[in-house]
């Protein structure tokens, strides 16, 4: 089987948009939530919090949010590849959400502006345009997933398969999600799925507790280039990780809920592990997709069913938000900043674990980081009837 | 995008488009009719020479899902992939559910115009009760691209992978490749390759009226097995898809499969 390796990433997250900044973050579990700006919804509004990135509001005339990133993103990637490189397929993740803005603007003015904006294409023009600007890079395929909260561990596995067989020697992978307008923000509460009401913003998110009353919206953005061993060694590379495994399941039961039964969130893990090879005992941390809704609890007994083992498991929920389209890219690029720093991330908020959960038995991290060598990983993403699983190793290489 | 080396068996082909006519420039509509809540609530957008053969009460009819209450979270387009669910209830019989992957590309619905209209009458400062009153619980999942293609899979009881792609242009193709190849490395014993194209989006239309596109509703359907020279079926291999149309018609990211039913079926 031909070796994934990561081999360059760029991301802007609410807990930094570097490495160092991101492996304190992740270790101290700072938590990048914050109150929403005063103009951002209104004072009736029921949401007022989420985990955003500075800068990326809506602006007519300009860009969209997820254009801005784009670019943003691929001036950070050419600046660490050479130029001339030939990358056969950039996947990318992401909602465009200009629409909602875009007709605002024409009730409001009467003036149309930004329609091209509404292509979904656009985004991955931009990176593509950049890095033809900046590195002279060529991208030969262009492909965008829009699947919600399993989207980027989609576009991680869709780009995974054609460089394990061959297909492909390079890829990116993007994965964007910003600029959650009003009604989003306001149907997703309607749904019942957001943590509203808390004072405290750093226990706002409650992955796995007694308490947990909802996600928090995130925002993230995040890029990284994939190569196949021999694309790897051809440029001598250095690594951050291995994708090892991969599979994706459907529940067959209800957009708004997990099978009660978490079969299919098992099968999803058990194909990821027998895709890499690897036994359950050999799993050193799990990310769990845990959002803080009753779903934790499903996604805790499948890992249970699955690995029967004390596998320290964590959420990134509480520090990093959810955010949905961009989250599963944003969620691998904090576990191999654990895998190199050898750590494993805090349940910042768990001071009072569901007892049903507890009961369970499964190693919970606690609100501290813990010292942990990881050689592999397991990493889950899960909503709207899909769940998505993905085994990372080491790269036993110096990144 | 290429196929080449690539084997699949089509056992059946749906495909369903609707007439077109030229959308007229954008130059002669006020863009406040383009966007108003009149086109809206009518599912319709307010450019002359469109109109839609099928209403969405006649999908509701016509695709005989088992629940209907569905069609209140979808866009138009994921109404109408949800017409082929009783040809697919038929064809994937006996088949293993858990090995059927499903492969869609669909265009999203329209904005919510009407929640647009009522910020701008009833103001910002009570957006928040305002909305509250306005949109149904589910709202949330018109804005997913993945909808459509789980809640088929739902009715089916298909637990097998599941990718949704969301792009524009014409000929786009990644739905049928992923289905190609998850065939090719024994991922599937059989893919359902689903893509629609829906009119729904006023802004669509009207940022395509300006680039002289004949629009056409469209969606099509293919269950795709392994190939295997013994079995019925046309053969789909060494088929090369353009990204860009040759011809004028513009099914959107349904181009693809309805370019292959045009060549094949």
């Amino acid at each position: 089987m031909n070796p994934v390796h990561v081999t360059a990433l760029s991301f802007e997250s609410p807990l930094g948009n570097t490495w160092n900044a991101l492996t304190e973050n992740l270790r101290l579990g700072h938590s990048g939530i914050r109150f929403l700006d005063p103009g951002y919804v209104p004072e009736d509004f029921p949401v007022r919090y989420a985990a955003k990135l500075p800068g990326y509001e809506y602006v007519a005339g300009a860009p969209s949010p997820v254009s801005r990133a784009a670019e943003s993103l691929a001036q950070a990637m050419a600046s660490r590849l050479p130029p001339h490189l030939k990358v056969d397929g950039l996947v990318c993740s992401y909602r465009e959400v200009n629409g909602f803005q875009i007709a605002r603007d024409i009730f409001e003015t009467s003036k149309v502006q930004n329609l091209e904006w509404l292509d979904p294409d656009r985004p991955a023009q931009m990176i593509r345009e950049t890095l033809a600007r900046k590195a002279q890079i060529e991208i030969a395929e262009t492909t965008v997933l829009n699947a919600g909260c399993v989207s980027s561990l989609c576009a991680l596995g869709y780009a995974m398969q054609r460089l394990r067989q061959g297909k492909w020697q390079r890829a990116l992978v993007a994965a964007i999600e910003l600029d959650p307008h009003p009604l989003q923000l306001m149907s997703f509460f309607l749904h019942g799925s957001m943590s509203v009401g808390a004072q405290d913003l750093a226990e706002a998110c409650r992955p796995f507790s007694r308490s947990r009353n909802g996600f928090v919206k995130g925002e993230a953005a995040a890029l990284v280039l994939l190569e196949t061993e021999s694309a790897r060694e051809e440029r001598k590379a250095n690594s951050f990780g291995q994708l090892a495994g991969y599979a994706i399941t459907s529940d067959a039961y209800r957009l708004t809920n997990p099978r009660p039964d978490g079969a299919c969130f098992q099968a999803a893990m058990r194909k990821a592990l027998d895709d890499a090879r690897l036994s359950p005992k050999q799993i050193d941390y799990i990310k769990a997709h845990a959002t803080a809704l009753p779903a934790d609890y499903i996604e805790a007994e499948a890992i249970r069913a699955v690995f029967d083992l004390p596998i320290p498991v964590s959420s990134l929920k509480s520090l990093l938000g959810n955010a949905t389209h961009a989250a599963g890219l944003m969620e691998l690029i904090c576990v191999l900043v654990m895998m190199r720093e050898k750590f494993a991330a805090p349940n910042s908020n768990l001071t009072d674990p569901d007892p049903l959960i507890e009961a369970l038995g499964l190693n919970l991290v606690g609100t501290r980081a813990v010292e942990q060598k990881i050689e592999h990983a397991l990493l889950n993403s899960s909503g709207g009837g899909q769940n998505a699983s993905l085994v990372i190793k080491t790269a036993a290489l110096k990144p | 995008m290429a196929f080449d080396g690539l084997r699949a068996h089509v056992q059946f082909f749906m495909l369903t488009t609707f007439r077109y006519k030229q959308v007229l420039t954008a130059r002669e509509y006020n863009p406040r009719e383009i966007c108003s809540v009149g086109a809206f609530e009518n599912r319709l957008p307010r450019v002359d020479g469109l109109s839609f053969p099928l209403t969405d009460e006649d999908l509701v009819l016509k695709s005989k899902v088992p629940n209907s209450a569905c069609f209140g979270h979808l866009g138009r387009a994921g109404c109408l992939s949800l017409l082929h669910f009783e040809s697919l209830k038929d064809a994937v019989r006996g088949l293993d559910l858990s090995r059927i992957g499903i492969y869609s590309s669909i265009s999203l619905g329209p904005v919510d115009t009407e929640s647009i209209a009522a910020l701008s009458e009833r103001g910002y400062s009570t957006l928040g009760s305002t909305l509250r009153r306005m949109l149904p619980p589910k709202q949330i999942f018109k804005y997913v691209g993945n909808t459509s293609a789980v809640q088929l899979g739902i009715f089916l009881g298909i637990t097998g992978p599941l990718y949704s792609f969301q792009d524009w242009n014409a000929g786009r193709s990644s739905a049928l490749d992923q289905a190609l190849m998850d065939l090719e490395f024994n991922s599937v014993d059989a893919a359902i390759v689903v893509a629609s194209y829906a009119l729904d989006d006023c802004l669509q239309n009207f940022y395509f009226s300006n680039q002289s596109k004949k629009l056409c509703e469209a969606t099509a359907c293919a269950l795709l097995v392994k190939g295997d020279p013994s079995s019925p079926g046309t053969e789909l291999g060494a088929t090369t898809l353009r990204d860009e149309p040759e011809h004028d018609l513009y099914f959107g990211t349904a181009e693809a499969l309805v370019r292959l039913w045009s060549q094949h079926v």
